[in-house]
């Protein structure tokens, strides 16, 4: 997936991690980005994840890390990212803690000089951060509880950039 | 002293998220021994899972690792994030 002009960017990539209890603005963080990328940005891409709906209208996620190590994942993450694409700035926000229905979990955003890399990155940590970051997700509703396992699809999608 | 972290499923096998051994056993094999002095038999068999990673002082591990000098010793179940 080598979409990138492979133009070296002429200053070292911002990289901040956050693990979080607290829901997160993605108005004033895309603003964040935006400013600390500086005057080289042409662009910036994000994801915001949520607590998918599903038929069970009570059920919740409860977010488990292992503080410490969790941000050192995602920082590996976000490091790898940027060694393969062009980045100026790169945020990952992911929540913990208990989320309902519809509540944001996880942001990922990308400054670049170029429209490819900022796309390819944010996808690339996205696909990385179901597969390789420290967390662990329980799912209640009134039919029980289960630990939620990576799935199949998950290990593909992040194989794909190997 | 060292701790020994059980995280999310685990934890719930094992009954407590943390354990203090007086010190490091040397290797993973050596843990797995104190630990059996210490465990069911049905956590044992949670921790034994292929599945299951081993984090020394954060850093995971692989096989017989050793843990010589380790502080905190971690049992993670399978992680999904995002």
């Amino acid at each position: 997936m080598d979409t990138s002009g492979q133009s070296k960017p002429s200053q070292p990539a911002a990289i901040e991690v956050r693990v979080e209890q607290a829901d997160f603005n993605v108005a004033a963080e895309l603003a964040a980005v935006r400013e600390r990328a500086g005057a080289q940005v042409g662009g910036y891409a994000s994801f915001v994840g949520l607590v998918r709906g599903s038929d069970n209208p009570d059920l919740t996620l409860t977010l488990e890390h292992y503080p410490g190590m969790t941000e050192r994942s995602i920082e590996a993450i976000a490091a790898q990212a940027c060694t393969r694409w062009q980045v100026l700035d790169l945020v990952v926000i992911h929540r913990v803690g208990r989320l309902s229905v519809g509540e944001q979990i996880v942001f990922v955003g990308v400054a670049s000089g170029h429209r490819p890399d900022a796309f390819a990155a944010c996808e690339f940590v996205m696909d990385y951060l179901k597969t390789d970051a420290v967390f662990w997700k329980l799912e209640e509703d009134a039919s029980g509880r289960r630990w939620i396992d990576s799935t199949d699809s998950d290990q593909r999608r992040q194989q794909r950039w190997r | 002293m060292v701790r020994v972290l059980f995280f999310a499923s685990l934890r719930e096998d094992v009954g407590v998220a943390q354990l203090e051994l007086t010190q490091a056993p040397a290797t993973v094999d050596a843990l797995f021994a104190e630990l059996e002095s210490q465990l069911s038999e049905s956590a044992l068999l949670a921790l034994r899972s292929d599945n299951v990673r081993i984090a020394v002082d954060q850093v995971l591990v692989e096989g017989n690792a050793s843990l010589e000098g380790a502080s905190e010793l971690a049992f993670l179940p399978p992680v999904t994030g995002g």
